[in-house]
């Protein structure tokens, strides 16, 4: 229970320090649109830690606190494509080897991506963006590669940081 | 076999259930309900972010204070480096005013001789004048050793007469600017001169009282109060304090009428036919700054018979 409690809160601090903190930061060097997804980070860590239910339970809450904090013009995108990544990296648990920092970064990258990706195309579907290859290639060009260098290069350093928390569920038997 | 059901596929029921809420949330266009929840966590997460800012503002303050005071050191450090150049600059004023000052009495002293205001001229006799700068002078061997920065480039030669213009006191206790006697050539280069100063037991000028007739001869003492001792001085004399002495002039190497001192004490010698008193100088040797050597030289003959003696 008391593992529960100490996610709950970890979740709820990393989507506060990802709103307030970190895009201050980034907005200091004029990176607006870009984000440390601190969220995706932990749900993506706690997935391939504990499996599917961690990781789907763990982009659940941790994109509905960001929902919540960040306002965005459609309530629910960031929880439901939190969910999705959660989900699917938490079928790689035990199948792949995570302690190494090139899996690690490798695995942050794809899912940064796919978010990314996820995210902005249901976006587009219920806009009414025009020029859709182009609003892509912009965002690509503006804000995931940025997005996706940081997510990547911090993501062992976080995953260090929570493995010396030992947040993780140990299973017996 | 539900509840099994339920077990085997507990995961992807969740993701299902999770999907759903989702979708929900998505698709309800109810702003009014998002709103409330929303507010409801952004005043539970408040403390939690206030501290966060206030923790990286105080943070981003400390940075920018620091890269502050930087900038005011460094402009600090250029202010103090420019005080220090004004101050230079201003040091070398001073110093170009003060020679400027110098070679104007200088030039002013040159005027007078032209003038023939300088000293007394005998048989209408004018002679050339050079005026110098004292460059050395050593109060510890009572200003014996005194240079100046001319030489026999300018045709200063040994046994020529040296004075100066400084304010003395009267009688009257009133200050006055007078020519008075330094001492004489002692020995020159070519762009230096010594003089031998007129307290010197070796330096010996004649002399007159300037209100009688009588003569005698003056020189050095090496006293500590750089007394001067006349001497050769007539019993019809009347000596009194404070009698002024000037130069006679005639034969001596000084032209006539430049001040000496006066007589501070009478010496008095019943058996003896001359007279003498012991004279104390005008001259005062720590405030000479500027002097004019008078190119006035005796005939050879003369010299000689000096020397010789």
């Amino acid at each position: 229970m008391r593992i529960y409690i100490f996610r709950f809160l970890l979740i709820f601090i990393c989507a506060i320090l990802q709103v307030t903190l970190i895009s201050t930061v980034l907005n200091i060097f004029d990176l607006k649109e870009v984000k440390l997804d601190l969220i995706l980070i932990i749900t993506v860590y706690f997935a391939f830690k504990d499996g599917i239910m961690s990781g789907q339970v763990t982009g659940f809450t941790g994109g509905l606190f960001e929902d919540l904090l960040a306002n965005p013009p459609q309530f629910g995108i960031t929880t439901l494509v939190n969910t999705i990544v959660g989900f699917t990296v938490g079928t790689f648990h035990k199948r792949i080897y995570s302690e190494n920092f090139m899996t690690i970064f490798l695995i942050v990258f794809i899912c940064t991506i796919f978010k990314g990706l996820l995210l902005k195309c249901l976006i587009i579907f219920d806009s009414q963006i025009t020029s859709i290859s182009e609003y892509l290639l912009d965002y690509f060009l503006h804000s995931l590669s940025i997005e996706l260098i940081l997510n990547s290069i911090l993501a062992p350093l976080i995953f260090n940081l929570l493995n010396k928390l030992n947040l993780t569920i140990k299973r017996t038997g | 076999m539900l509840s099994f059901f339920l077990h085997k596929n507990k995961n992807f029921l969740t993701f299902l259930l999770l999907l759903s809420l989702s979708i929900i949330f998505i698709t309800t266009k109810s702003n009014n309900a998002q709103k409330q929840m929303s507010n409801v966590f952004i005043t539970t997460s408040a403390p939690f972010a206030w501290v966060i800012n206030n923790v990286t503002d105080s943070i981003g303050s400390t940075f920018s204070d620091i890269a502050y005071f930087n900038d005011k050191l460094e402009e600090m450090e250029n202010l103090k480096k420019e005080i220090l150049e004004k101050q230079e600059l201003f040091s070398d004023r001073q110093v170009l005013i003060q020679r400027i000052k110098t070679l104007q009495h200088q030039l002013a002293y040159v005027e007078l001789n032209k003038a023939g205001l300088l000293f007394e001229q005998e048989n209408n006799q004018t002679y050339d004048i050079e005026t110098a700068d004292v460059i050395m002078k050593d109060p510890q061997s009572s200003y014996k050793t005194l240079i100046i920065n001319k030489g026999s480039y300018r045709g200063i030669k040994a046994s020529m007469p040296v004075i100066a213009i400084q304010k003395i006191r009267k009688s009257n206790g009133k200050y006055k600017r007078e020519r008075i006697v330094v001492g004489k050539i002692s020995q020159t280069s070519l762009m230096h001169s010594k003089i031998i100063p007129i307290i010197d037991k070796d330096c010996k000028i004649p002399v007159k009282l300037s209100d009688e007739k009588y003569t005698g001869l003056i020189k050095g003492l090496d006293s500590p109060q750089n007394d001067l001792f006349m001497t050769n001085i007539s019993k019809w004399a009347k000596l009194a304090k404070n009698q002024e002495v000037i130069t006679s002039g005639g034969t001596s190497i000084f032209p006539k009428g430049i001040k000496v001192g006066y007589i501070s004490k009478t010496v008095i010698d019943s058996s003896s036919y001359i007279k003498s008193a012991i004279v104390t100088p005008y001259v005062d040797y720590s405030r000479i700054e500027t002097v004019i050597v008078i190119k006035k030289e005796l005939p050879e003959d003369l010299m000689k018979l000096l020397e010789k003696k």
